[in-house]
Protein backbone atom coordinates (compact mmCIF):
# COMPACT_ATOMS: atom_id res chain seq x y z
CA UNK A 1 0.00 0.00 0.00
CA UNK A 2 2.98 2.11 0.95
CA UNK A 3 4.72 1.31 -2.29
CA UNK A 4 1.55 2.24 -4.21
CA UNK A 5 1.06 5.48 -2.47
CA UNK A 6 4.69 6.60 -3.33
CA UNK A 7 4.63 5.41 -6.81
CA UNK A 8 1.48 7.61 -7.37
CA UNK A 9 3.32 10.26 -5.79
CA UNK A 10 6.04 10.22 -8.36
CA UNK A 11 3.76 9.92 -11.20
CA UNK A 12 1.66 12.77 -9.83
CA UNK A 13 4.82 14.82 -9.12
CA UNK A 14 5.95 14.10 -12.73
CA UNK A 15 2.91 15.34 -14.53
CA UNK A 16 2.97 18.19 -12.50
CA UNK A 17 5.96 19.54 -12.75
CA UNK A 18 5.34 18.63 -16.99
CA UNK A 19 2.41 20.78 -16.72
CA UNK A 20 4.33 23.67 -14.71
CA UNK A 21 7.10 23.32 -17.68
CA UNK A 22 3.74 23.61 -20.46
CA UNK A 23 2.25 26.52 -18.74
CA UNK A 24 5.97 28.20 -18.59
CA UNK A 25 7.53 27.29 -21.51
CA UNK A 26 4.67 27.03 -23.81
CA UNK A 27 3.16 24.38 -26.35
CA UNK A 28 6.82 23.87 -28.32
CA UNK A 29 8.55 22.80 -25.30
CA UNK A 30 6.37 20.60 -23.63
CA UNK A 31 2.58 20.16 -24.67
CA UNK A 32 -0.36 20.10 -22.78
CA UNK A 33 -0.54 16.90 -20.20
CA UNK A 34 -4.16 16.15 -20.97
CA UNK A 35 -3.99 16.59 -24.66
CA UNK A 36 -0.79 14.18 -24.43
CA UNK A 37 -2.37 11.28 -22.33
CA UNK A 38 -5.91 12.31 -24.15
CA UNK A 39 -3.85 11.49 -28.07
CA UNK A 40 -1.97 8.87 -25.91
CA UNK A 41 -4.93 7.05 -25.13
CA UNK A 42 -6.45 7.13 -28.88
CA UNK A 43 -3.99 5.58 -30.02
CA UNK A 44 -4.98 1.99 -28.34
CA UNK A 45 -7.74 2.59 -31.34
CA UNK A 46 -5.64 4.85 -33.76
CA UNK A 47 -6.02 2.45 -36.99
CA UNK A 48 -2.85 4.03 -38.84
CA UNK A 49 -0.93 3.74 -35.60
CA UNK A 50 -1.79 0.04 -34.90
CA UNK A 51 -0.82 -0.77 -38.40
CA UNK A 52 2.62 0.65 -38.22
CA UNK A 53 2.34 -0.78 -34.44
CA UNK A 54 2.09 -4.46 -35.99
CA UNK A 55 5.05 -3.41 -38.92
CA UNK A 56 7.07 -2.54 -35.86
CA UNK A 57 5.94 -6.14 -33.94
CA UNK A 58 6.41 -7.73 -36.57
CA UNK A 59 10.16 -6.56 -36.80
CA UNK A 60 10.85 -7.14 -33.44
CA UNK A 61 9.51 -10.90 -33.64
CA UNK A 62 11.72 -11.84 -36.48
CA UNK A 63 14.83 -9.75 -35.16
CA UNK A 64 14.16 -11.16 -31.84
CA UNK A 65 13.45 -14.34 -32.69
CA UNK A 66 15.90 -15.10 -34.79
CA UNK A 67 18.89 -13.63 -32.69
CA UNK A 68 17.51 -15.44 -29.21
CA UNK A 69 17.63 -18.59 -31.82
CA UNK A 70 20.93 -18.29 -33.38
CA UNK A 71 22.90 -16.39 -30.20
CA UNK A 72 21.33 -19.21 -27.77
CA UNK A 73 23.35 -21.77 -29.95
CA UNK A 74 26.61 -20.10 -30.49
CA UNK A 75 26.66 -19.58 -26.60
CA UNK A 76 26.40 -22.91 -25.79
CA UNK A 77 28.59 -24.31 -28.58
CA UNK A 78 31.35 -21.76 -27.62
CA UNK A 79 30.88 -23.12 -23.94
CA UNK A 80 31.61 -26.17 -25.04
CA UNK A 81 33.99 -26.22 -27.41
CA UNK A 82 37.50 -24.14 -26.67
CA UNK A 83 38.53 -23.15 -30.16
CA UNK A 84 35.02 -21.58 -30.88
CA UNK A 85 35.19 -20.13 -27.81
CA UNK A 86 38.38 -18.18 -28.59
CA UNK A 87 36.61 -17.51 -31.96
CA UNK A 88 34.03 -15.85 -30.68
CA UNK A 89 35.34 -13.72 -27.74
CA UNK A 90 36.82 -10.82 -30.15
CA UNK A 91 33.73 -10.58 -32.12
CA UNK A 92 31.59 -10.59 -29.47
CA UNK A 93 34.00 -7.54 -27.75
CA UNK A 94 33.63 -5.63 -31.05
CA UNK A 95 29.86 -6.26 -30.98
CA UNK A 96 29.70 -5.05 -27.85
CA UNK A 97 31.74 -2.19 -27.97
CA UNK A 98 29.89 -1.00 -31.02
CA UNK A 99 27.16 1.57 -30.24
CA UNK A 100 23.68 0.13 -31.64
CA UNK A 101 23.49 3.82 -33.61
CA UNK A 102 26.87 2.97 -35.78
CA UNK A 103 25.20 -0.19 -36.91
CA UNK A 104 22.19 1.42 -37.87
CA UNK A 105 24.40 4.15 -40.20
CA UNK A 106 26.44 0.62 -41.73
CA UNK A 107 23.35 -1.50 -42.16
CA UNK A 108 21.43 1.32 -43.91
CA UNK A 109 24.50 1.53 -46.64
CA UNK A 110 24.28 -2.60 -46.80
CA UNK A 111 20.85 -3.07 -46.82
CA UNK A 112 19.08 0.16 -47.50
CA UNK A 113 16.07 1.74 -46.15
CA UNK A 114 13.20 -0.74 -44.27
CA UNK A 115 12.84 -4.05 -42.90
CA UNK A 116 16.00 -5.23 -43.25
CA UNK A 117 18.30 -3.01 -41.29
CA UNK A 118 15.90 -2.68 -38.72
CA UNK A 119 16.14 -6.21 -38.30
CA UNK A 120 19.58 -6.73 -38.69
CA UNK A 121 20.11 -4.17 -36.35
CA UNK A 122 18.03 -5.76 -33.43
CA UNK A 123 20.12 -8.89 -34.13
CA UNK A 124 23.54 -7.77 -33.87
CA UNK A 125 22.85 -5.32 -30.86
CA UNK A 126 21.37 -8.40 -28.92
CA UNK A 127 23.27 -10.78 -30.15
CA UNK A 128 26.49 -10.64 -27.43
CA UNK A 129 23.99 -10.20 -24.58
CA UNK A 130 22.23 -13.41 -25.42
CA UNK A 131 25.26 -15.13 -26.33
CA UNK A 132 26.93 -13.99 -22.92
CA UNK A 133 23.85 -15.46 -20.95
CA UNK A 134 24.14 -19.13 -22.71
CA UNK A 135 27.74 -19.19 -22.19
CA UNK A 136 28.12 -18.41 -18.98
CA UNK A 137 24.73 -20.49 -18.44
CA UNK A 138 26.92 -23.53 -19.66
CA UNK A 139 30.23 -22.49 -18.49
CA UNK A 140 28.77 -22.25 -14.43
CA UNK A 141 27.21 -25.93 -14.14
CA UNK A 142 27.97 -27.45 -11.08
CA UNK A 143 29.66 -30.75 -12.25
CA UNK A 144 29.16 -31.98 -8.78
CA UNK A 145 25.30 -32.34 -9.98
CA UNK A 146 26.49 -34.22 -13.14
CA UNK A 147 28.63 -36.58 -10.72
CA UNK A 148 25.69 -37.46 -8.91
CA UNK A 149 23.93 -37.96 -12.02
CA UNK A 150 26.65 -40.43 -13.45
CA UNK A 151 26.08 -42.52 -10.06
CA UNK A 152 22.61 -42.96 -11.35
CA UNK A 153 23.28 -44.23 -14.73
CA UNK A 154 21.24 -41.12 -15.61
CA UNK A 155 20.93 -40.86 -19.72
CA UNK A 156 22.73 -38.32 -21.66
CA UNK A 157 18.80 -37.27 -22.62
CA UNK A 158 17.54 -37.13 -18.75
CA UNK A 159 20.65 -35.13 -17.88
CA UNK A 160 20.32 -32.22 -20.62
CA UNK A 161 16.39 -32.20 -19.80
CA UNK A 162 17.31 -32.03 -16.13
CA UNK A 163 20.04 -30.40 -15.41
CA UNK A 164 21.97 -28.74 -18.61
CA UNK A 165 18.60 -27.09 -19.68
CA UNK A 166 16.85 -25.74 -16.16
CA UNK A 167 20.94 -24.60 -15.34
CA UNK A 168 21.44 -22.60 -18.63
CA UNK A 169 17.70 -21.31 -18.38
CA UNK A 170 18.44 -19.90 -15.09
CA UNK A 171 21.07 -17.75 -16.91
CA UNK A 172 19.56 -17.54 -20.46
CA UNK A 173 16.22 -16.44 -19.34
CA UNK A 174 17.59 -12.93 -17.52
CA UNK A 175 19.28 -11.96 -20.58
CA UNK A 176 16.36 -13.14 -22.77
CA UNK A 177 14.42 -10.73 -20.59
CA UNK A 178 17.13 -7.31 -21.15
CA UNK A 179 17.44 -8.53 -25.22
CA UNK A 180 13.62 -8.15 -24.99
CA UNK A 181 13.26 -5.22 -23.36
CA UNK A 182 16.12 -3.30 -25.56
CA UNK A 183 14.69 -4.74 -28.78
CA UNK A 184 11.79 -2.19 -28.29
CA UNK A 185 14.44 0.60 -27.67
CA UNK A 186 16.46 -0.46 -30.42
CA UNK A 187 13.58 -0.68 -33.22
CA UNK A 188 11.93 2.86 -32.15
CA UNK A 189 15.80 3.88 -32.88
CA UNK A 190 16.00 1.67 -36.11
CA UNK A 191 12.97 2.72 -37.56
CA UNK A 192 13.33 6.40 -36.56
CA UNK A 193 16.53 6.49 -38.32
CA UNK A 194 15.82 4.31 -41.10
CA UNK A 195 12.71 3.46 -42.64
CA UNK A 196 9.21 5.05 -43.60
CA UNK A 197 6.83 3.00 -41.95
CA UNK A 198 7.04 1.53 -38.42
CA UNK A 199 6.18 3.35 -34.64
CA UNK A 200 9.95 4.70 -34.71
CA UNK A 201 8.80 6.56 -38.72
CA UNK A 202 5.86 7.94 -36.82
CA UNK A 203 8.34 9.38 -34.16
CA UNK A 204 10.51 11.13 -37.02
CA UNK A 205 7.51 12.35 -39.01
CA UNK A 206 5.86 14.46 -35.55
CA UNK A 207 9.26 15.62 -35.33
CA UNK A 208 9.83 16.72 -38.40
CA UNK A 209 6.44 18.71 -38.43
CA UNK A 210 7.65 19.70 -35.06
CA UNK A 211 4.06 18.40 -33.40
CA UNK A 212 5.67 17.97 -29.75
CA UNK A 213 2.01 16.41 -28.42
CA UNK A 214 2.20 14.20 -30.66
CA UNK A 215 5.98 13.02 -29.98
CA UNK A 216 5.05 12.69 -26.05
CA UNK A 217 2.14 11.12 -26.97
CA UNK A 218 3.91 8.62 -28.65
CA UNK A 219 6.67 8.42 -26.55
CA UNK A 220 4.21 7.72 -23.70
CA UNK A 221 2.16 4.67 -25.82
CA UNK A 222 5.01 3.31 -26.44
CA UNK A 223 6.81 2.90 -22.78
CA UNK A 224 3.24 2.21 -21.53
CA UNK A 225 3.44 -0.72 -24.25
CA UNK A 226 6.94 -1.93 -22.67
CA UNK A 227 5.68 -1.88 -19.06
CA UNK A 228 2.80 -3.32 -20.16
CA UNK A 229 5.10 -5.92 -21.76
CA UNK A 230 6.79 -6.57 -18.86
CA UNK A 231 4.85 -6.52 -16.10
CA UNK A 232 1.71 -8.82 -17.89
CA UNK A 233 4.18 -11.18 -19.65
CA UNK A 234 7.48 -11.07 -18.96
CA UNK A 235 7.62 -10.91 -14.99
CA UNK A 236 5.20 -13.35 -14.23
CA UNK A 237 6.73 -15.91 -16.62
CA UNK A 238 10.15 -15.10 -14.69
CA UNK A 239 8.31 -15.63 -11.40
CA UNK A 240 6.61 -18.75 -12.54
CA UNK A 241 9.62 -20.18 -14.34
CA UNK A 242 12.04 -19.30 -11.16
CA UNK A 243 10.06 -20.01 -8.40
CA UNK A 244 12.54 -22.07 -6.88
CA UNK A 245 15.17 -19.26 -6.58
CA UNK A 246 12.80 -17.56 -4.15
CA UNK B 1 27.06 -63.91 -1.78
CA UNK B 2 27.51 -60.22 -3.59
CA UNK B 3 30.67 -58.43 -2.51
CA UNK B 4 32.59 -55.24 -3.59
CA UNK B 5 36.32 -56.09 -2.99
CA UNK B 6 39.49 -53.95 -3.74
CA UNK B 7 42.15 -55.71 -4.10
CA UNK B 8 45.87 -53.67 -4.44
CA UNK B 9 44.58 -51.02 -5.12
CA UNK B 10 47.26 -47.95 -5.59
CA UNK B 11 46.74 -44.59 -6.87
CA UNK B 12 48.31 -41.38 -7.54
CA UNK B 13 47.70 -38.17 -8.88
CA UNK B 14 51.23 -36.65 -9.39
CA UNK B 15 53.95 -39.30 -10.56
CA UNK B 16 56.04 -40.67 -7.42
CA UNK B 17 53.11 -39.13 -5.01
CA UNK B 18 50.98 -41.84 -3.92
CA UNK B 19 47.74 -41.08 -2.49
CA UNK B 20 46.31 -44.99 -1.83
CA UNK B 21 49.48 -47.48 -1.01
CA UNK B 22 48.02 -50.71 -1.78
CA UNK B 23 44.99 -51.05 -0.73
CA UNK B 24 42.52 -54.46 -0.02
CA UNK B 25 39.59 -54.40 1.49
CA UNK B 26 36.35 -56.29 0.76
CA UNK B 27 32.48 -55.55 1.80
CA UNK B 28 29.53 -58.30 2.15
CA UNK B 29 26.02 -58.03 1.26
CA UNK B 30 24.27 -56.67 4.42
CA UNK B 31 27.26 -55.51 5.92
CA UNK B 32 28.07 -51.89 7.02
CA UNK B 33 31.72 -51.50 6.78
CA UNK B 34 33.03 -47.79 7.64
CA UNK B 35 36.30 -46.36 6.34
CA UNK B 36 37.65 -44.17 8.85
CA UNK B 37 40.81 -41.83 8.54
CA UNK B 38 42.03 -38.11 8.95
CA UNK B 39 40.96 -35.25 6.25
CA UNK B 40 43.13 -35.68 3.64
CA UNK B 41 44.13 -39.43 4.10
CA UNK B 42 42.51 -40.49 0.39
CA UNK B 43 39.34 -41.58 1.89
CA UNK B 44 37.61 -39.64 -0.92
CA UNK B 45 39.99 -40.79 -3.30
CA UNK B 46 39.47 -44.72 -2.52
CA UNK B 47 35.65 -44.58 -2.53
CA UNK B 48 35.64 -42.89 -5.96
CA UNK B 49 37.76 -46.03 -7.49
CA UNK B 50 35.57 -47.99 -5.71
CA UNK B 51 32.55 -46.64 -7.30
CA UNK B 52 34.45 -46.90 -10.62
CA UNK B 53 34.42 -42.64 -10.92
CA UNK B 54 38.61 -42.84 -11.15
CA UNK B 55 40.83 -45.61 -12.55
CA UNK B 56 43.54 -47.37 -10.48
CA UNK B 57 47.17 -46.87 -10.98
CA UNK B 58 47.01 -50.56 -10.02
CA UNK B 59 45.10 -53.25 -8.31
CA UNK B 60 41.38 -53.96 -9.28
CA UNK B 61 38.16 -53.88 -8.48
CA UNK B 62 35.88 -56.38 -8.66
CA UNK B 63 31.84 -55.79 -7.61
CA UNK B 64 29.05 -58.22 -7.78
CA UNK B 65 26.14 -55.86 -6.49
CA UNK B 66 23.81 -55.15 -9.12
CA UNK B 67 22.92 -52.13 -7.75
CA UNK B 68 24.83 -49.23 -6.79
CA UNK B 69 23.51 -45.84 -5.46
CA UNK B 70 24.95 -42.76 -3.79
CA UNK B 71 24.84 -40.37 -0.61
CA UNK B 72 27.66 -37.32 -0.83
CA UNK B 73 28.91 -35.18 1.40
CA UNK B 74 27.16 -31.99 -0.32
CA UNK B 75 23.56 -33.06 -0.90
CA UNK B 76 23.82 -32.37 -4.77
CA UNK B 77 20.18 -31.57 -4.59
CA UNK B 78 18.98 -30.21 -7.70
CA UNK B 79 17.80 -26.64 -6.97
CA UNK B 80 15.17 -26.28 -9.51
CA UNK B 81 13.13 -29.39 -8.76
CA UNK B 82 11.07 -30.29 -5.25
CA UNK B 83 11.83 -32.55 -2.61
CA UNK B 84 9.80 -35.25 -4.35
CA UNK B 85 10.98 -34.19 -7.81
CA UNK B 86 14.53 -34.84 -6.46
CA UNK B 87 13.72 -37.95 -4.94
CA UNK B 88 12.10 -39.42 -8.03
CA UNK B 89 15.07 -38.19 -10.12
CA UNK B 90 17.04 -41.24 -9.52
CA UNK B 91 14.15 -43.46 -10.82
CA UNK B 92 14.26 -41.27 -13.87
CA UNK B 93 15.17 -44.17 -15.91
CA UNK B 94 13.06 -46.85 -14.54
CA UNK B 95 10.68 -48.37 -17.22
CA UNK B 96 7.67 -48.10 -14.68
CA UNK B 97 5.33 -45.78 -14.76
CA UNK B 98 5.10 -41.97 -13.32
CA UNK B 99 2.60 -42.28 -10.49
CA UNK B 100 4.40 -45.75 -9.54
CA UNK B 101 7.64 -43.98 -9.10
CA UNK B 102 6.11 -40.91 -7.05
CA UNK B 103 4.41 -42.92 -4.33
CA UNK B 104 8.00 -45.22 -4.07
CA UNK B 105 9.71 -41.43 -3.60
CA UNK B 106 6.50 -40.20 -1.07
CA UNK B 107 7.18 -43.34 0.99
CA UNK B 108 10.54 -43.43 0.98
CA UNK B 109 10.32 -39.59 2.30
CA UNK B 110 8.15 -40.46 4.71
CA UNK B 111 10.24 -43.49 5.40
CA UNK B 112 13.17 -41.09 6.46
CA UNK B 113 10.69 -38.91 8.54
CA UNK B 114 10.14 -36.07 5.95
CA UNK B 115 6.37 -34.55 5.96
CA UNK B 116 3.88 -34.44 3.43
CA UNK B 117 3.66 -30.58 3.92
CA UNK B 118 7.27 -30.57 2.59
CA UNK B 119 6.81 -32.50 -0.59
CA UNK B 120 6.39 -29.46 -2.76
CA UNK B 121 9.35 -27.64 -1.41
CA UNK B 122 12.72 -26.70 -3.63
CA UNK B 123 15.96 -27.80 -1.35
CA UNK B 124 16.66 -23.56 -0.73
CA UNK B 125 13.90 -23.85 1.72
CA UNK B 126 15.07 -27.29 3.10
CA UNK B 127 17.33 -27.45 6.27
CA UNK B 128 20.11 -29.16 6.20
CA UNK B 129 18.78 -31.85 8.18
CA UNK B 130 16.10 -32.07 5.72
CA UNK B 131 18.28 -31.89 2.77
CA UNK B 132 20.42 -34.46 4.06
CA UNK B 133 17.29 -36.83 4.41
CA UNK B 134 15.91 -36.14 0.82
CA UNK B 135 19.80 -37.44 -0.66
CA UNK B 136 19.46 -40.24 1.67
CA UNK B 137 15.91 -40.76 -0.12
CA UNK B 138 17.23 -40.32 -3.56
CA UNK B 139 19.51 -43.38 -3.18
CA UNK B 140 17.79 -45.62 -1.03
CA UNK B 141 14.78 -45.37 -3.36
CA UNK B 142 16.55 -47.04 -6.04
CA UNK B 143 16.49 -50.03 -4.09
CA UNK B 144 20.33 -50.32 -3.80
CA UNK B 145 22.23 -53.35 -3.04
CA UNK B 146 24.89 -51.15 -1.37
CA UNK B 147 24.68 -47.83 -0.43
CA UNK B 148 27.89 -45.63 -0.76
CA UNK B 149 28.20 -42.91 1.89
CA UNK B 150 30.78 -40.24 1.78
CA UNK B 151 30.61 -38.23 4.90
CA UNK B 152 27.57 -37.12 4.47
CA UNK B 153 26.28 -36.24 8.12
CA UNK B 154 29.57 -34.12 9.15
CA UNK B 155 27.21 -30.58 8.83
CA UNK B 156 24.03 -32.31 10.88
CA UNK B 157 23.87 -31.63 14.64
CA UNK B 158 23.83 -34.24 16.70
CA UNK B 159 19.71 -35.07 17.50
CA UNK B 160 19.35 -35.01 13.46
CA UNK B 161 22.10 -37.26 12.69
CA UNK B 162 21.08 -39.88 15.34
CA UNK B 163 17.79 -39.27 14.13
CA UNK B 164 18.79 -40.37 10.45
CA UNK B 165 21.20 -42.97 11.88
CA UNK B 166 18.33 -44.80 13.15
CA UNK B 167 15.99 -45.35 10.26
CA UNK B 168 19.09 -45.70 8.17
CA UNK B 169 19.86 -48.65 10.58
CA UNK B 170 16.40 -50.14 10.22
CA UNK B 171 16.23 -49.32 6.01
CA UNK B 172 19.60 -51.27 5.75
CA UNK B 173 18.94 -54.37 8.09
CA UNK B 174 15.51 -54.32 6.79
CA UNK B 175 16.10 -54.35 2.94
CA UNK B 176 19.15 -56.17 3.12
CA UNK B 177 21.50 -53.50 1.75
CA UNK B 178 24.87 -53.42 2.23
CA UNK B 179 26.85 -49.76 3.47
CA UNK B 180 30.24 -48.44 2.81
CA UNK B 181 30.86 -45.08 4.68
CA UNK B 182 33.60 -42.91 4.75
CA UNK B 183 33.96 -41.05 7.89
CA UNK B 184 36.64 -39.04 9.81
CA UNK B 185 34.25 -39.36 12.95
CA UNK B 186 34.92 -42.09 14.86
CA UNK B 187 31.97 -41.87 17.29
CA UNK B 188 29.48 -42.07 13.88
CA UNK B 189 31.56 -45.47 12.80
CA UNK B 190 30.66 -47.16 16.15
CA UNK B 191 27.07 -46.30 15.81
CA UNK B 192 26.59 -47.94 12.32
CA UNK B 193 29.49 -50.40 11.32
CA UNK B 194 30.11 -53.65 11.60
CA UNK B 195 33.42 -53.60 10.99
CA UNK B 196 35.43 -50.24 11.28
CA UNK B 197 38.76 -50.16 8.66
CA UNK B 198 41.56 -47.64 9.38
CA UNK B 199 42.98 -45.41 6.86
CA UNK B 200 46.48 -43.99 7.51
CA UNK B 201 47.50 -40.75 6.08
CA UNK B 202 51.56 -41.30 6.62
CA UNK B 203 52.05 -44.27 4.73
CA UNK B 204 50.63 -42.66 1.50
CA UNK B 205 46.69 -43.90 2.30
CA UNK B 206 47.32 -47.06 3.32
CA UNK B 207 44.66 -49.34 5.39
CA UNK B 208 45.65 -50.67 8.46
CA UNK B 209 45.00 -54.47 7.93
CA UNK B 210 43.66 -55.03 11.94
CA UNK B 211 39.93 -53.97 10.90
CA UNK B 212 37.62 -53.02 14.20
CA UNK B 213 34.83 -55.68 14.11
CA UNK B 214 31.65 -54.91 16.18
CA UNK B 215 29.59 -57.22 16.79
CA UNK B 216 26.99 -55.44 19.04
CA UNK B 217 23.51 -55.52 16.80
CA UNK B 218 23.38 -51.31 15.90
CA UNK B 219 20.01 -50.96 17.69
CA UNK B 220 21.54 -51.66 21.20
CA UNK B 221 24.43 -49.32 20.53
CA UNK B 222 23.23 -46.10 23.01
CA UNK B 223 24.95 -43.17 23.70
CA UNK B 224 26.67 -44.79 26.43
CA UNK B 225 27.84 -47.57 24.13
CA UNK B 226 29.43 -45.49 21.69
CA UNK B 227 31.19 -43.47 24.45
CA UNK B 228 32.61 -46.56 26.00
CA UNK B 229 33.56 -47.94 22.53
CA UNK B 230 35.19 -44.49 22.21
CA UNK B 231 37.90 -44.34 24.94
CA UNK B 232 38.36 -48.35 24.28
CA UNK B 233 39.63 -47.38 21.06
CA UNK B 234 41.25 -44.36 21.86
CA UNK B 235 43.79 -46.41 23.45
CA UNK B 236 44.67 -48.28 20.26
CA UNK B 237 48.09 -47.08 18.94
CA UNK B 238 46.98 -47.18 15.28
CA UNK B 239 43.97 -45.02 16.63
CA UNK B 240 46.64 -42.68 18.54
CA UNK B 241 48.98 -42.78 15.47
CA UNK B 242 45.96 -41.81 12.60
CA UNK B 243 44.88 -39.01 14.81
CA UNK B 244 48.05 -38.10 16.12
CA UNK B 245 46.81 -38.44 19.95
Amino acid sequence: MKKLFFTFLSLGLFFAFWQIGHIYFGELVLPDIFDTLKMGVSFFTDKEVLENLSLTFQRIFIGLGSVLFVATIFGVIASSIKSIEYMMTPLVTIMLGMPSIAWIVLAMMWFGMGDGTVIFVIFIALFPIVFLGAFQGVQTIDKRLIDMANSFDISLKNKFLNIYIPHMFSYIFPSWLTAIGLSWKIVIMAELISSDDGMGSLLAIARSQLDTTMVMALLIFMVSLLILLERVILEPLKRRLESWRV
Amino acid sequence: MASLDLKNISFSYEKDKKVLNNISLSINSTQIVSLVGVSGSGKTTLFDIAQRNKKPNSGEVINSFETLSFVFQETRLLPWKNLIDNIMFSLIESKEDKKTIEKKAKDMALALGLEENDFQKYPKHLSGGMAQRVSIARALVTKPDILFLDEPFSALDIGIKKEIFNILIDLCKKEDIALFFITHELSDAIKLSDKILLMDKKDSGSIIQNSIELTTPQNKRDSKYVYQKMVELLENKNIKDIFCL
